[in-house]
């Protein structure tokens, strides 16, 4: 699923008389990479000289144990965590010396359990996701009204755009606060663990469309998930932390295996493909 | 004279100040990382609202004497009347305005002592923010 054209193939040369290949590197397109980020909470380091090359057009899932940071990368990544050492880069550019207001043209977070006030219908909602491309003096445009007709579109939440959130199921107001992010109309959306309190078909059914946002928008998306079966089976790349490090990156299929999750979880396991999809599944001993 | 003069021109700097910060402010009633993710800086907004409130007030206050309760009431009383999710600046101007100028009216109305304006606003308004906290509290917000 989904690997694509993305991400080109580069060759670089080093070090090369002419003719000589002394030295041959695959790279991926990236936008969007922590370079060496160390992050502290008060007392304790949390993540730790990491680095990391965000995939374009593709999914990525950040996976780990309880602690492990996952969402202080994510965080960090969307400057909503402020690093100690080292520098978030986006398009080859610091991100904390960008604009808040252009980095928000590029880049959507959706953080965990967002709040919104009560009388607030889906429709306004979505309305506040074309903030960055709104000022004082313009509030409204047409491209706006294009923009959040769009994202309710695609969440399937057209024909309620004008219910209170309140009122919405745990499924349907997390579509909500997605369509918000796409109003934003970014190249890359982050997701802090956006299955939370979801069960499992409205889990699947919300990685499903972050998978047709992918497919169909050619978005970059990363996101922190809990469950490593399904960051199996929707992304196409996993990074999977401890401690505040990044233990293995790859294809799920490649990295997804009994040694991975000793390593990772410290949980023994045995792994096999899913007899439905092929993608490697996890069963503990 | 001299003192509508004062207030109009307080009025004029600092009002367009005021509509220019509502669309920001609007924002902020979205939890602190949405907003931020939205692209707004916090810290220089909140210095900049704190600025213009400060010497919104202090011009109110220095032209007509303190009027406790105005400020808490007259702004969830807007909002709860026009129904947007965030701020009413001007829903929330005219009800402290009318607020302000029925309990002049009261206090200039009772024949034998002259009371404070001040002391009528904080007889409705003492009860009418009890209310509005009874009402938050009672749906669990507080």
């Amino acid at each position: 699923m989904g690997t694509g054209a993305a991400g080109a193939v580069v060759m670089v040369m080093q070090n090369g008389r002419k003719g000589h290949l002394s030295m041959v590197r695959y790279e991926v397109n990236s936008r969007l990479r922590a370079v060496d980020i160390s992050v502290e909470y008060p007392g304790r380091p949390v993540l730790d000289t990491l680095s990391l090359e965000v995939p374009d057009g593709k999914v990525t899932a950040i996976v780990g144990p309880n602690a492990c940071g996952k969402s202080t990368l994510l965080r960090a990544l969307a400057r909503l965590a402020p690093v100690a050492g080292g520098q978030v880069m986006l398009d080859g550019q610091a991100i904390a010396t960008q604009r808040s207001r252009s980095v928000a043209r590029q880049l959507a977070i959706l953080p965990q359990a967002p709040f919104a006030p009560e009388g607030i219908t889906i429709h306004d909602l979505v309305r506040r996701g074309r903030t960055p491309h709104q000022s004082a003096l313009r509030q409204w445009s047409y491209a706006d009204a294009e923009a959040v007709d769009r994202a309710l579109h695609l969440t399937g939440l057209k024909d309620m755009a004008h219910h209170l959130l309140v009122t919405l199921s745990g499924g349907q107001r997390q579509r909500a606060w997605i369509a918000m992010a796409l109003a934003q109309e970014t190249d890359l959306l982050l997701l802090d663990e956006p299955t939370t309190y979801l069960d499992l078909p409205h889990q699947i059914d919300l990685l499903r469309l972050i998978r047709r946002l992918n497919s169909e928008t050619g978005r970059t998306v990363v996101m922190v998930l809990h469950d490593i079966n399904l960051a199996a089976r929707f992304a196409d790349h996993m990074v999977a932390l401890r401690e505040g490090s990044v233990c293995y990156q790859g294809a799920p299929c490649e990295i997804v295996t009994p040694d991975m999750m000793r390593d990772v979880f410290s949980l023994f396991c045995t792994v096999i493909p899913d007899p439905v999809h092929g993608h490697p599944h996890v069963i503990p001993n | 004279m001299e003192e509508v003069a004062l207030v109009w021109g307080g009025l004029a700097l600092l009002g367009p100040l005021a509509a220019w910060l509502g669309f920001p402010l609007a924002r902020m009633t979205l939890s602190q990382d949405v907003v931020v993710g939205l692209g707004i800086s916090l810290v220089p907004l909140r210095l900049a609202i704190f600025g213009v409130v400060v010497g919104l007030v202090a011009l109110a206050v220095s032209v007509a004497g303190p009027l406790p309760f105005v400020a808490f009431v007259s702004g969830p009383v807007a909002r709860s009347l026009t129904r947007g999710g965030g701020p009413a600046l001007f829903a929330a101007a005219l009800i402290g305005a009318g607020t302000t100028l029925g309990a002049d009216l009261a206090a200039r109305s009772i024949p034998v002592v002259q009371l404070p304006t001040g002391v009528f606003t904080a007889m409705v308004g003492a009860p009418v923010l009890i209310w509005i906290l009874w009402g938050q509290a009672r749906r669990g917000r507080l």
